[in-house]
């Protein structure tokens, strides 16, 4: 088992029952993340980018194989188990942004830590420097639907950074965005990971995101493409 | 004519919604494959649509059985009958001959030309309501026979059954039935019932405390003359006599009778239409031809028709009550519609994106709307049909307790017409609501709807709210000007109200919305509280409980107003309260996120649960104020006195002591002391009557005199009597003394509360303790000079035994004894019993005793409560029939949930994705739908109980009762709605909690 890495993954499998007929979605796939490493996993619609994205992050149970978040197994764990480890070590960035629109840009961004129990004044006062660190400060008591696109992709970014996680998990965190918004969006990730040593994977279509990470890993009908 | 434009309005709308379908078969297919793509969310949305519909149909089929009843009654009891006719002594009312000459008057012949020959039979009859006894006969008992069972009050009808061939259109039933022999009597079915007779049988007839014995001769029906009774209510059945013997036992004469029949052109119904006209004619013409006695012309059967005088039917009360949850289902409409539509946002995007106009969206939503609206008021109409019956079944089993009812059941009626209606109704209401949200959902932004990405907020108010705002206010103004000038009560209320509202939305642009709204709202429950102070809101909420019902409704919409303007100030609070607990932090602050951004869902929601909760509320609120009225007024009810007896005039009881004794049915140790009460008709001469403003108002002066009762009582009476005074002479240093002074002083009297100045049928006559009063007696024509000693206080259960003017026995003997009531014998006695005895048994004996006199005998207590419980069966029955609207708030807010998990699949899994563990998630929704619940029933609860406090300030509080709330009930109804809620909602919560993080982010529609 390699230290350095923060995640690691053998043979996974994952199939879905769609009408009574089973379809597989990830077909034994190996893959392992470094600590501090940016990650992008590209490949054609269908492929399993999003369900290697959400097995890997525990989202979603694997049907065989192993997933290992820095070397503690995560694919028997309890649920419970599992959520504490998302809240803990993870962050999540989403195509679609997926905030909470009924709280504020803070709200949204405090929420995971007061969840693991940090007191609200102070995960107020992280959670407003983060948006500081996002460019935010002043929108902090905005609503979602009061901000454009790329302003509630970085809250979302916010979100997940301000735990401090191990690794983040970006599905498309730009595929809602024009390509300036997503330029801007993924210089600050680049930082972020530089700054913070933070393991990023990325799910893309996007060959210019793909082109700024540190690896890139290419799918096919549920298995790694390695050009082999 | 509503019927009308209710189901001409349905058929437009389904004719044009079917030809629109026809026409645009692209919209239809998405519509109605909406529909049947997803089957439980179209069931929930149809569940939650056909509540409104039942609750109509409910109400209309207990309007229907209510019209049916009377239909009923006045067939079997008055058949061929439209008015009666009869002659009175002017002073005394009692029934007066009417000789050949009067008959020649009231033949067919005479009404043909003053009627404009629209009599269609004419009938004279002799007629009155006597005690009837089966007997068997005994040659050994002193009168001739034994008394088996006895009936104190029985319809005796005689009549010549040679002249009932030419009583109406049809011939009468009783003609059918063939003439009586000499000594013979046809019996009513009912009093056969009553007395277990059957032909062969022997009954006794009492007519002056002597018996005339009559063989019966056949059981027949109850229907007209033989259905014929004099007090609906009170009397037992029918018995048919002979003429001549009829005569013989009612002291007529040879060729006179005391009643006349008038039967109408047209069958038993149809008939009585012309009523009001001909029985003006009949009664104009008896007044011009013989001004003499007074002259009574009932128009019994129109009467009977419409409920004595057109009051509110039971369905019209049971409709407007309902009118809460009406509009609650409404409300719940609306919800899911706008839930619907928030789901599909991503789809109609698309559906706009490829081709769809807007309107064409509209299309799609109003197609599959209106298979929902058409399916949920099929559905609903036969629910309603079956809880209606289930109301019908509760008032049947109250009407088969209550011993004074002739009905023994309520005929059932479920017309298809009426079903028809409400299920148009129901329509309506349901496809209006789902098209004008439609209409409202089509302007999304196509490229956001698409990606499922919020609308951004907006501040600039719709183009409706710039026209709407202004334009209700004006209309608000107009109205309450117009009100106020004219006196309409509605417009007073409504036009303030209305105004309040349209003014909030104006100023709320520019002001503080949140300071404005719950101005306005404050305003407008302060505004429905001190309404019932002008003078026309007050007579409105007198006669009836519309604008009642009105008011509770904008209350309702105000304390909506207040609630939605500080929920974030509700939130916030709840917020802070619920920081440094750490674990309940995340859970507290997801709860209560989403009611404070669906601002207007919350309000909504918690006005479903708040409009039903206050109906609930105000009905059981106002059985607590009943029996605590009865309880206040307990000891003074009757004057205190345990059983009160009215003598009747066809056998008068002068001594009933002796009559007691004479019986051997009555222990006369339970009797402390018994006391005649008479009674003589006066006038003040003094005080004229208020005459309406009408040409033709009688000029005659002394027929515009106050006319009043005066009472003649003993010493006895007063001194064990509760009858307290409100203002006495100074000399009197208590009420006893001042009684007593009236009873020894012949020139003293006191008045009854009437003559406060507050009576609009007396306003003149104010009467104060030490003012002079001319009192006339108008059969002699004496004025009689009294000193008012004292003025009594308003006795609010009197049982008919003391008002008007009251003396001393002996002052009464000697001033108004011959314009008495009942001559020299009293109008009624009062018993009061010894301490320990057993009022009930005692009240059996007495009856028992006075059967052949028919006496009406009221054990005061026992009569309360019989009359209480019935009016709390009453009560607990429209309870049942509110609790079916609240399932619309419960069953809302399940609906509301389950639409709301669904929804919020994206949101659940980031939580879930962000750490939050299941339970957290199931926490945190079941704290946002209890939250939600809990206030909507405060709501409801509050302001049911400041409603039930006016009707307490309005109809209570003078009469000295307390404001007692039954706590006990009013939290159960509460408590038991709240665990409801929670009940239904925990299904909709455990479904969110478990939903797999990855699929629940997955989801798309």
């Amino acid at each position: 088992m390699n230290n350095d890495y923060i995640i690691q993954a053998t043979e996974v499998h994952k199939a879905y029952r769609s009408n009574g007929t089973a379809v597989t979605a990830l077909n034994g796939v190996d893959i392992s993340v470094e600590r501090g490493e940016m990650v992008a996993v590209m490949g054609p619609s269908g492929c399993g980018k999003t369900t290697l994205l959400n097995c890997l992050s525990g989202l979603d149970t694997v049907d065989g194989g192993a997933v290992l978040l820095e070397g503690e197994t995560i694919h028997d764990m309890p649920d419970n188990r599992r959520t504490e480890l998302r809240r803990s070590r993870m962050g999540f960035v989403f195509q679609t942004y997926n905030l909470l629109p009924v709280l504020s840009a803070a709200q949204n961004v405090e929420l995971p830590l007061i969840v693991g129990g940090t007191p609200r004044k102070e995960a107020n006062a992280m959670a407003r420097d983060m948006l500081g660190l996002v460019g935010l400060s002043d929108r902090a008591s905005h609503r979602p639907m009061e901000l454009s696109g790329g302003e509630q992709q970085r809250v979302a970014i916010a979100r997940a950074l301000v735990t401090t996680p191990a690794i983040v998990w970006a599905d498309e965190p730009t595929g809602n965005l024009d390509s300036e918004r997503s330029d801007e969006i993924m210089d600050l990730l680049r930082s972020l990971n530089k700054e913070h040593n933070q393991a990023f994977v990325m799910v893309t279509h996007d060959d210019g995101v793909g082109r700024q990470a540190d690896r890139i890993i290419r799918m096919r009908d549920g298995k790694i493409d390695d050009g082999a | 004519m509503l019927s009308l434009v209710i189901l001409s309005l349905a058929a437009v709308c389904v004719v044009l919604l079917i030809l629109s379908m026809l026409l645009n078969p692209v919209q239809r297919s998405i519509g109605l494959g909406n529909v049947s793509r997803r089957v439980w969310s179209s069931a929930m949305v149809v569940a939650g649509s056909m509540v409104g519909t039942a609750l109509i149909a409910g109400s209309l089929v207990l309007s229907d059985t209510s019209e049916r009843t009377l239909q009923d009654a006045a067939f079997s009891h008055l058949g061929e009958i439209d008015i009666t006719v009869m002659a009175l002594d002017p002073v005394t009312f009692e029934r007066l001959p009417l000789g050949s000459s009067m008959l020649d008057t009231l033949s067919r012949d005479g009404l043909r030309e003053p009627t404009d020959d629209r009599v269609d039979g004419v009938l004279g009859v002799a007629e009155w309501d006597l005690p009837v006894v089966k007997i068997e006969r005994d040659a050994n008992s002193p009168d001739g026979f034994t008394p088996i069972l006895a009936e104190p009050e029985v319809t005796v009808v005689g009549l010549n059954f040679a002249e009932l061939d030419g009583f109406g259109s049809d011939q009468p039933y009783l003609a059918t039935v063939g003439s009586l022999e000499p000594g013979h009597a046809y019996v009513s079915d009912s009093l056969a019932k009553e007395l277990e007779l059957t032909a062969g049988d022997s009954v006794a007839v009492y007519f002056e405390n002597s018996p005339s014995i009559f063989e019966v001769a056949e059981v027949v029906r109850d229907e007209g003359i033989s259905g014929r009774r004099l007090e609906i209510d009170e009397t037992t059945g029918t018995v048919i006599l002979p003429l001549g013997e009829a005569r013989a036992l009612m002291g007529l004469e040879d060729g006179q009778m005391n009643t006349v029949y008038v039967s109408l052109p047209g069958g038993v119904i149809d008939g009585a239409a012309a009523t009001d006209a001909v029985g003006e004619q009949i009664h104009d013409l008896l007044e011009d031809v013989w001004p003499d006695p007074y002259w009574a012309v009932r128009h019994d059967k129109q009467n009977t028709l419409e409920e004595d005088g057109g009051g509110p039917s039971t369905g019209a009360i049971f409709l407007m009550v309902s009118s809460f949850a009406i509009l609650a289902g409404v409300m719940l409409i609306i919800n899911i519609y706008t839930m619907l539509a928030e789901e599909r946002r991503t789809e109609m995007g698309i559906m706009r994106a490829v081709a769809l106009k807007r309107q064409q969206l509209v299309m799609v939503f109003a197609y599959e709307g209106f298979v929902y609206s058409a399916v949920a008021s099929v559905i609903g109409a036969i629910a309603g049909a079956a809880l209606g019956a289930l109301v019908v079944a509760g008032l049947s089993e109250v009407l088969a307790q209550d011993q004074n009812s002739t009905l023994d059941a309520l005929p059932l009626t479920i017309k298809p017409a009426t079903l028809v209606l409400s299920g148009a109704a129901g329509l309506l209401i349901s496809f209006i609501t789902a098209f004008v949200t439609s209409i409202r959902i089509s302007r999304l932004n196509i490229v956001l709807a698409i990606r499922d990405l919020s609308e951004p907020a907006s501040d600039k108010p719709g183009r409706w709210q710039l026209v709407a705002a202004p334009l209700a206010l004006i209309l608000g103004g107009l109205g309450a000007v117009f009100g106020f000038v004219s006196g309409n009560g509605y417009l007073q209320y409504i036009g303030p109200c209305v105004m309040l509202i349209s003014g909030a939305a104006i100023i709320g642009r520019f002001v503080s919305p949140r300071l404005i709204f719950t101005i306005g709202g404050a305003s407008i429950i302060a505004y429905s509280f001190l309404a019932d102070r002008l003078e026309h809101v007050e007579k409105l909420i007198d006669e009836g409980p519309g604008l009642f019902m009105l008011s509770g409704i904008f209350m309702l919409l105000a304390g909506m107003m207040i609630i939605a303007f500080n929920l974030s100030l509700v939130l916030w609070a709840v917020r802070i309260s619920a920081s440094g607990l750490s674990k309940l932090e995340p859970i507290v602050c997801i709860a209560i996120a989403y009611p404070a951004i669906n601002r207007a869902r919350t309000s909504f929601t918690m006005g479903m649960f708040g409009l039903v909760i206050f109906g609930v509320t105000l009905i059981t609120v106002y059985g607590g104020l009943l029996d605590g009225f009865v309880d206040a007024n307990l000891e003074k009810a009757a004057g205190g006195f345990d059983v009160v007896i009215y003598n009747t005039r066809s056998n008068l009881i002068d001594d009933l002591e002796s009559e007691f004794a004479a019986s051997g049915k009555v222990t006369m140790g339970d009797i402390d002391a018994i006391m005649p009460v008479h009674r003589a008709l006066v006038k003040f001469p003094d005080f004229e009557r208020p005459l309406p403003d009408d040409e033709d108002a009688p000029e005659d002066i002394e027929d515009t005199y106050v006319i009043d009762s005066v009472h003649g009582v003993t010493s006895s009476f007063v001194e064990r009597g509760e009858y307290p005074l409100e203002v006495k002479m100074d000399r009197f240093d208590s009420d006893a003394e001042a009684w007593a002074a009236v009873i020894a002083d012949p020139s003293l009297a006191v008045v009854s509360s009437r003559y406060d100045g507050t009576n609009e049928h007396a306003d003149n006559a104010l009467l104060d303790p030490g003012d002079t009063v001319n009192l006339l007696n108008p059969e002699t024509g004496e004025i009689v000079e009294k000193t008012v000693a004292a003025r009594m206080e308003q006795i609010e259960i009197n049982f008919g035994i003391l008002w008007g003017v009251v003396v001393g026995a002996e002052a009464y003997r000697n001033d108004f004894s011959e314009s008495s009531f009942r001559g020299d014998s009293p109008r009624l006695f009062v018993i009061e019993l010894t301490e320990g005895a057993d009022l009930t048994a005692a009240g059996k004996q007495i009856e028992k005793a006075l059967v052949t006199t028919g006496a009406r005998v009221i054990a005061v207590r026992d009569d309360l409560a019989e009359e209480l419980s019935e009016i709390s069966t009453f009560l607990r029955i429209f309870q049942g029939f509110l609790a079916f609207g609240l399932i619309v708030g419960i069953a809302g807010l399940a609906v509301i949930a389950a639409r709301s998990v669904h929804q919020r699949r994206k949101g659940i899994g980031t939580l879930r994705a962000l750490g939050f563990q299941p339970g957290m998630v199931l926490a945190s929704m079941l704290i946002e739908w209890s939250f939600i619940a809990l206030v909507g029933i405060l709501l409801g609860t509050g302001l049911g109980l400041l409603g039930g406090y006016r009707l307490y300030a309005l109809f209570v509080r003078e009469s000295g009762g307390a404001f007692t709330v039954p706590w006990l009930e009013v939290i159960g109804v509460a408590a038991l709605v709240y665990v409801a809620s929670l009940a239904f909602t925990v299904f909709p919560a455990l479904k969110a909690s478990r939903m797999p993080p990855a699929e629940a982010l997955r989801h798309q529609e």
